[in-house]
């Protein structure tokens, strides 16, 4: 178990037209360096966004609002 | 007066009918002949006075005058639906919304998906910051030398 606090503050993604998307929140934060190498993007984001994890095409995408995503068969 | 019940005969009806005090009598009483039941006052008041006011109480005709004449310019009210987000997407457009991320290919040949952001630093500044896309975490979390960079004072838990 990682030592771990709370920080209230703003992050943002950015669009594919370049606009910026801004979530506020409080998100957690670990204070040791070993117990993360890099952030996570959890559910509290990623839950307003279907979330595309294509490895085989190396597509890695959210999609809301106008955006949609359909199964196609050859 | 109202309301009394007086006997009268056929032969008395006839003859008030040409009398010019028949309608002042048939007004103060309630006149009912053999063989007939008599009709509550208050409900002979309403019929008179429903039939002296049709036109206002007339529905079929108000709306009849309302197509032929046309309805008179009234303001158009819009109403929108709200939407509230939790989180600070805050109002809900139908805005183009497509975040484009990027495999991040690490030493073991395994490729991480990673998302590109900034985070509001104590400062005023935005400092990016790489997120790794992870669908099991339940919340967002910050590594250390993240925080380090963004100079908050985390509240402990």
């Amino acid at each position: 178990m990682a030592d771990s606090g709370i920080v209230e503050t703003h992050l943002r993604l950015t669009r594919e037209d370049a606009g910026k998307v801004v979530f506020r929140g409080q998100y957690a934060a670990v204070t040791e360096l070993e117990a993360l190498d890099i952030s996570v993007l959890g559910r509290d984001i990623t839950s307003l966004f279907a979330v595309i994890v294509d490895r085989l095409h190396d597509v890695v995408c959210l999609l809301g609002q106008r955006h949609r995503y359909t199964i196609e068969q050859d | 007066m109202a309301g009394q019940r007086v006997p009268i005969t056929m032969s008395e009806v006839l003859t008030l009918t040409s009398s010019p005090e028949l309608e002042r009598k048939m007004s103060a009483l309630r006149v009912t002949l053999r063989g007939y039941k008599g009709t509550s006052q208050r409900f002979v008041h309403s019929i008179a006075a429903s039939a002296s006011v049709w036109r206002a109480k007339n529905c079929s005709l108000q709306t009849h005058l309302k197509r032929l004449l046309g309805r008179p310019e009234q303001p158009i009210l819009k109403r929108m639906a709200a939407f509230c987000y939790a989180t600070s997407l805050g109002r809900r457009s139908l805005a183009s919304m497509r975040i484009d991320g990027q495999g991040l290919w690490c030493d073991e040949g395994i490729m991480r998906p990673v998302m590109s952001g900034e985070i509001l630093a104590g400062n005023g500044s935005w400092e990016k910051s790489e997120f790794l896309v992870d669908t099991g975490a339940d919340r967002t979390v910050f590594s250390a030398a993240t925080l380090a960079k963004l100079g908050l004072q985390p509240l402990l838990i």
